[in-house]
């Protein structure tokens, strides 16, 4: 059937309700990191399982991301809210026999609370969700997003239906602009605004594009919001068209995203078959149609401009601005480009008004925001908090903090545009403005947690590596620049650098972040800019003691046994994959500098601290010039 | 306009200009490295960065358009360090070959550097060290590269070829060819001439001198009509390389491969550097004073014994103003003959005969910027991309900034690829298509000028076309009738309109009756004479015209009835001339149906040849004189838009060769001593004094009917068509090493349907018979051919084409008609 009116919309959402005679739901999470720990052999035990028993009134939905990545697959048991994680397909007997057909709770699947030592059984008290405020997120490990009608039971397009049919589009702007949202890919520009001028540039013909590219190493926000509600999406750029007066739409996806690329494809195939895309929706003269354009494997092809050229079929290479694309943009006509998560939140926008929107966050960065929280912390996944709170609140009470045995060192934001924020300054507030002044941004949203196992001068390295590769080469600076910037931090990982060099990366990463063309040269300087700020000293240890204390530059490390601390456990001896470390059993051990790999497993394993870690072997005892 | 400030000072520029640009205008220098006015906005380099007052962000002057009210500071500390960064970046990868570097004195990194870097250099050094394809025309070395994408923009946006583009990414990005193969483009070189550093360079000037050795003198290009300006550096009497420099000449500092690399023909061992006279059967060296007394005894004899109405000459469209006036001032003042004329007769005459007939113009000469401006531009069975290059580049322009382009072209060249619409027609069918649009024009009314029924002939001109109807024009073009309706729609609904076509002695597409029936359709729309666009062909073809080397034409082109004897007459019809004095031609192999030629030439008692190598026609001369040419002598040259222009000598001419003009002037005066002995200038003076009669009679439509000089059938089924080759002219190029080492020899090119059919291989020799002879030449296969026709370039001496090819003087196209077989096979 066409849906051509507000009223048909209800009509599908009250056939679905009907068809729901389920008394239990069983979400499974099939999201791509559940997906590659098994998630789908679960759904087929399952499945097979309630078949054997024949039970019909157990529903299983494979739906999108759940968001508690770290713990997954994960599985919530509907309506009651029991949360239960890493589920694997021999579970499933147990699951259906105690669960579902005994209703008693399985305890060895439940969350555990480390700290506290207690099992929690119920989502909504695990403190991984409590401290978020879910409103993107909201369909996330909820609906099967192959499923247009789940969207559509909650509230799906009656946002689009209100714009088109209740608002002319200078409202829809309005609304927008008062909600306060930025874009959240990263640049954080008024949503509201972009739209305004674009709404007003000449022309008949104008694009609204998606920005799916998402090529920070470490996001997934917007990835799991494209696996898991596809539809939200499209929805927002429905809405989007309508108020800049545009027609047709992209959804540039990265390649690296296949099955956000499936979830899309399968939801333009159902909106266009409900008549929510095409030709007249809901009944009005707005049409509206939208194409799929995949990536090729190029992170600057994320930049507007880049975007913009790869759809015309040329080399993704960023184009001078002005003029701003918003008046010339793809094929020189006015075009918007919005976030994935920018356009999830849209919907809501319209629906419950700006002043909604802006119950949550603080004056000039209202909303929420979500967090791709990874790295050295207890719990990992994705994150959706109102902005404004402050830092330690996401680490400790979100994430549960560091695991046991390290401890916190610094949280690196942005990705490689970013920066690290050390720990002494968790009390900073994440909003856009407070994170600049850190030397950091907010960025796309990954926020990656640093313990002291992290060598800093690495972590600048790591990002360097990256941008340098994803250059595009059209500008000096960037093609260039990065690519001495990553020699000189080579030299200094490798003990060849002096103090001198080090004040020449810092002065050519300021250059480079000035002169460069477009976003990805003049952020790429941003994580050496950072640990050189917080974390100096660490590069001069590394220039002038050739020592990484942590261990991680292999150069400059050698491990040894203090005989102190040992207590001849052997737990080291063992775990040494070239048998360098020797000893008797109870006293102190003694390894092997000539055949030690310093591959670091004797510190990890070592629960007794006796391992230390001295300068690389090739400089002890050298003169060493500054 | 705009205001703003620069450094202080008060600059105005019109809405849409750089602030580069409005900068280097008003002798402000910001530095910049990938930035070229011709081209579209790159920003890479980053050196033009800018400050504006009050603002912390910094701009690039190249990318960003002037504001009302804008602070520009070009110069400040932070601009200053940031350069100095930018080119400590590009020193590090760039190898340090300045020692070995052709370019080093005129490099913009070498200059930049020395202005704006710093003496340290703080970076590793992180070069490459690729190994390079070896080029025999532009030296390529990825390794210095700077990746300002200029040679890669203007291959595309300027060239319209695209034979050179960025590959990979990063710091890993090079200029390269389409899947790495050896470059095999047109070789015009403009990317060597944009390239800022030393990474492409002319090969055959390569380690020859050092910059600051050479002197530059401009000299006009000795090749086609469109009379490019060329910059020769010479270095000790060797002109070691030919650039263009712009905004210099009227190709604004463009050139294609003949301006490029052609110069060399004046280099040739077999150059003529003594008089010759036949002895014995044999040429044998001769003194000036000897020639010029044999020529005067021989012809003083003719015209007594037989009469002045036997002699003849033939001009030259390569040589000067002052070498034509004075040879048509010999035949008609001394031997009192009117029997003087051209390669022109076969081609450009006919155009100057169809634009007295129509417009009652004398001449026509082409807008140098044509068709920039225009809503329409439809280019009729020419490749103007190889006869007149640059003149054509200005196509492709007109066409990014909106001019519509129709291409009715046979196969598909350059301007087909670009064309808005592309028709595809059976060769020598665009006088039907052209027919086919004035009939819709009539037929529609809509489009016509206000008055078109009363001009001269407009019912003879309608009842003519009157059975050209669409699906008509479709059968004997060959195109869906859509097409033929979408581009008369496109053509006629568009304004300004232009069509242009070339119209070479040796091209047999079109013939006079194309051009009246284009004058006509331009004529009925109200476009007038402006709306054609037909360049003459070689470089002096419209100043030899223009000097009366016709026999119905006096300087000036007055008209001059009853005339003497064409070429026609003279070489075609048995028995007409005696003598005949050729200067600077090559009629046994360029004029069509050459073995008649020769047979005629070789019937003559006397023949005199005046030219700078020994041709084949010069093989059977009775004299033949060494003459002195382009840079070696002082000479004004024509172009096709009858712009005048001058190159002066700066070389000497080997031997005793002399300038044309000058032998000729010695000669005359042996006959008639009151002929005043002339220098240079005062031949200019004279020729100064020439008035030029403009108009010949009123305008008129001019009915005609599609006449083919032969079709085809089953002894000789394929058409041939002639062309010519991008970097070829005439023969004269023939003699250049350098564009030898492109195209070296003849070929004709066939489909690989043809090919199958008649059991030719690829680059194996063929024989290829047509009504009037045979020859034997080496057979290219391609899928660009359509089945049916094969095309042959006209340039190769060896080759014979013209013993193909036939005549036309009634207006007919002189289409040729051939049959090709493998060598073993021939009947």
């Amino acid at each position: 059937m066409q849906i051509r009116s507000e009223s048909d919309l209800e009509r599908v959402r009250k056939d679905f309700e009907q068809r729901q005679h389920a008394r239990v739901n069983l979400l499974l999470c099939g999201g791509t990191g559940c997906r590659a720990i098994k998630s789908a052999a679960v759904r087929d035990a399952l499945t097979e399982e309630l078949k054997k028993r024949g039970i019909s009134d157990v529903a299983i939905t494979f739906t999108g991301c759940n968001e508690f990545c770290a713990n997954g697959p994960t599985l919530v048991v509907d309506p009651e809210g029991v949360f239960y994680q890493k589920v694997k397909a021999e579970d499933a007997p147990l699951i259906v026999e105690e669960h579902i057909l005994n209703n008693r709770r399985i305890e060895k699947l439940m969350y555990l609370d480390t700290t506290k030592k207690e099992r929690i059984p119920l989502m909504k008290d695990i403190p991984f969700f409590k401290k978020q405020e879910i409103r993107v997120l909201r369909n996330l490990g909820r609906i099967d997003p192959f499923n247009i009608d789940h969207y559509i039971a909650r509230d799906g397009y009656k946002a689009a239906a209100k714009a088109i049919l209740h608002m002319t589009p200078e409202e829809i702007v309005s609304e927008v602009r008062l909600s306060g949202i930025r874009g959240r890919g990263g640049a954080g520009f008024l949503t509201g605004l972009k739209w305004e001028l674009c709404a007003k540039s000449p022309g008949n013909l104008k694009y609204i594009l998606c920005n799916g590219d998402e090529g920070d190493p470490g996001a997934f926000m917007d990835r799991g919001v494209m696996e898991s509600d596809p539809h939200a999406v499209i929805e927002g750029m429905i809405i989007a068209a309508r108020a800049i007066g545009s027609s047709k739409g992209y959804i540039y996806v990265r390649a690296e995203y296949p099955l956000a690329i499936e979830t899309l494809e399968a939801a333009l195939r159902q909106a266009r078959a409900y008549g929510l895309l095409g030709a007249n929706l809901f009944g009005s003269d707005f049409s509206l149609d939208i194409e799929i354009y995949k990536g090729a494997g190029a992170f600057v092809c994320g930049e507007e401009t880049a975007l913009m050229s790869s759809i015309e079929g040329e080399r993704g290479n960023p184009v001078p601005k002005p003029p701003f694309p918003v008046y010339q943009g793809l094929w020189k006509k006015p075009t918007v480009l919005n976030n994935v998560e920018t356009l999830a939140n849209i919907p809501q926008i319209i629906l419950r008004g700006a002043d909604w929107f802006r119950g949550a966050g603080t004056e000039n960065s209202s909303g929420t925001k979500v967090f791709a929280l990874t790295g050295d912390i207890k719990n990992s996944g994705l994150i959706e908090i109102p902005m404004g709170i402050p830092l330690k609140v996401i680490i400790e009470d979100i994430g549960g903090g560091v695991p046991k045995g390290k401890k916190l060192k610094a949280v690196q934001l942005g990705g490689p545009s970013g920066g690290c924020i050390p720990s002494d300054m968790l009390d900073t507030l994440v909003t856009y403005e407070d994170i600049v002044k850190t030397g950091a941004i907010v960025g796309s949203g990954g926020m990656v947690v640093m313990s002291d196992r992290s060598c800093m001068v690495d972590v600048a390295k790591f990002f360097l590596e990256f941008t340098k590769e994803e250059s595009c080469g059209k500008c000096v600076p960037c093609r260039e620049g990065t690519k001495v910037m990553l020699s000189i931090l080579e030299d200094i990982t490798e003990g060849r650098a002096t103090l001198d060099d080090l004040n020449t990366l810092e002065d050519l990463a300021n250059d480079v972040r000035k002169s460069s063309l477009c976003g990805l040269g003049q952020t790429a300087p941003n994580p050496v800019l950072s640990t050189i700020r917080y974390f100096r000293h660490e590069y001069e240890e590394h220039i002038l003691d050739k020592r990484c204390s942590t261990g991680a530059c292999r150069e400059l490390t050698t491990f040894h046994i203090d005989p102190e601390k040992c207590t001849g456990c052997t737990a080291c001896a063992l775990k040494c994959p070239v048998t360098a470390i020797s000893g008797e059993k109870k006293k102190p051990h003694h390894i092997d500098q000539s055949r030690c790999i310093t591959c670091r497993m004797c510190y990890e394993t070592c629960k007794f601290g006796a391992i230390h870690i001295g300068p690389g072997a090739h400089f002890a005892g050298k003169e060493v010039s500054v | 306009m705009i205001q703003l400030t620069i450094d202080g000072k008060a600059v105005s520029a019109p809405k849409g200009t750089s602030i580069l640009k409005a900068a280097l205008d008003h002798g402000i220098f910001i530095p910049h490295l990938c930035y070229d006015p011709r081209l579209e906005r790159h920003g890479g380099c980053r050196m033009c960065l800018v400050e504006l007052e009050g603002q912390s962000r910094l701009l690039a002057s190249c990318s960003t358009f002037v504001e009302e009210g804008m602070q520009v500071l070009t110069h400040t500390p932070q601009v200053n360090k940031l350069r100095q960064t930018t080119l400590e970046l590009m020193l590090a990868s760039h190898p340090l070959d300045c020692a070995v570097c052709d370019k080093a004195g005129e490099c913009v990194l070498q200059d930049l550097a020395y202005k704006y870097g710093s003496t340290k250099g703080r970076f590793k050094s992180l070069r490459n060290n690729a190994p390079q394809h070896e080029n025999p025309l532009v030296d390529t070395n990825t390794n210095r590269c700077v990746l300002c994408g200029k040679c890669v923009r203007i291959c595309w946006e300027q060239q319209g070829v695209g034979a050179l583009n960025f590959q990979n990414r990063g710091a890993n990005t090079i200029v390269a060819t389409a899947f790495n193969e050896t470059l095999n483009c047109e070789f015009c070189g403009q990317c060597m001439d944009v390239c800022p550093v030393g990474a492409l360079t002319p090969r055959p000037s390569k380690h020859r001198s050092r910059v600051w050795f050479m002197e530059t003198r401009h000299a006009i290009c000795p090749f086609c009509s469109v009379g490019c300006t060329l910059d020769l550096d010479i270095h000790d009497q060797t002109i070691i390389r030919s650039r263009g420099r712009y905004p210099h000449g009227v190709n604004r500092g463009n050139l294609c491969a003949k301006g490029r690399y052609g110069y060399d023909f004046v280099y040739t061992d077999d150059r003529l550097t003594t008089p010759l006279i036949r002895r014995e059967g044999m040429l044998q060296r001769a003194s000036w004073e000897e020639a010029l007394d044999h020529i005067a005894e021989s012809l003083r004899w003719i015209k007594e014994k037989k009469g002045a109405e036997r002699i003849g000459a033939i001009g030259s469209p390569r040589f000067s103003n002052e070498d034509n006036y004075m040879l048509q001032k010999f035949m008609r003042q001394v031997m009192e003959s009117h029997n003087i004329d051209s390669i022109a007769r076969f081609g450009f005459a006919k155009m100057q005969e169809a634009v007295e007939e129509v417009f009652g113009l004398t001449s026509l000469p082409i807008e140098q910027t044509a068709p920039m401006g225009a809503g329409v531009v439809m280019v009729i069975e020419s490749e103007l991309d190889t006869t007149h290059p640059v003149w054509s580049l200005n196509f492709i322009r007109a066409k990014h900034q909106g001019t519509k382009l129709i291409a009715v072209q046979p196969r598909r060249t350059k301007l087909a690829i670009h064309a808005d619409q592309w028709l595809s027609v059976n060769p020598s069918t665009s006088e039907v298509l052209l027919k086919g649009i004035i009939h819709l024009a009539l037929a529609q009314g809509t489009h016509l000028k206000k008055d078109a029924p009363s001009i001269p002939q407009f019912s003879e001109l309608a009842a003519s076309v009157s059975a050209y109807t669409p699906s008509y024009v479709a059968s004997v073009t060959g195109l869906p009738e859509k097409e033929v309706l979408d581009a008369a729609s496109l053509f006629l609904d568009s304004s300004p309109r232009v069509i242009a076509m070339s119209l070479g002695a040796n091209e047999n597409e079109k013939g006079k009756n194309t051009v009246l029936t284009a004058a006509n359709l331009l004529m009925l729309t109200g476009e007038g004479p402006r709306g054609l666009q037909i360049p003459s062909e070689y470089n002096n073809s419209f100043g030899m015209w223009k000097m009366g080397v016709a026999p119905d034409r006096l300087p000036g082109f007055q008209k001059l009835a009853p005339g003497g004897k064409d070429a026609f007459q003279m070489l075609y019809e048995p028995d007409r001339i005696s003598a005949l004095f050729v200067m600077g031609e090559d009629p046994v192999v360029n004029f069509p149906n050459a073995s008649r030629v020769k047979q005629m030439i070789s019937a003559l008692d006397f023949l005199v040849v005046q030219d700078e190598r020994l041709t084949e026609t010069a093989k059977l001369a009775h004299v033949v004189l060494p003459t002195a040419v382009w840079v070696e002598t002082d000479g004004t040259y024509v172009n096709a838009a009858d712009i005048s222009q001058m190159t002066r000598k700066m070389l000497t001419p080997p031997g005793e060769a002399q300038p044309a003009w000058q032998a000729l002037n010695e000669l005359a005066r042996l006959f008639d001593p009151s002929v005043g002995k002339n220098d240079f200038h005062s031949l200019r003076d004279d020729i100064a004094r020439i008035e030029v009669d403009a108009y010949a009679d009123l305008p008129r439509l001019v009915p005609t009917e599609f006449r083919q000089l032969e079709t085809t059938d089953d002894n000789y089924p394929i058409l041939m068509i002639t062309v010519t080759l991008m970097q070829h002219s005439g023969t004269l190029s023939l003699a250049s090493r350098n564009l030898r080492k492109v195209k070296p020899e003849g070929f004709i090119e066939l489909s690989e349907k043809d090919a199958v059919r008649y059991g030719i291989q690829n680059n194996r020799f063929v024989t290829v018979t047509s009504r009037r002879g045979s020859i034997v030449i080496k057979a290219h296969i391609t899928s660009d051919a359509k089945p049916g026709v094969a095309y042959v370039p006209i340039h190769f001496p060896l080759a014979n084409v013209n013993n193909l090819t036939g005549l036309a003087h009634d207006g007919a196209v002189p289409s040729c008609a051939v049959r090709i077989e493998p060598i073993s096979e021939s009947r």
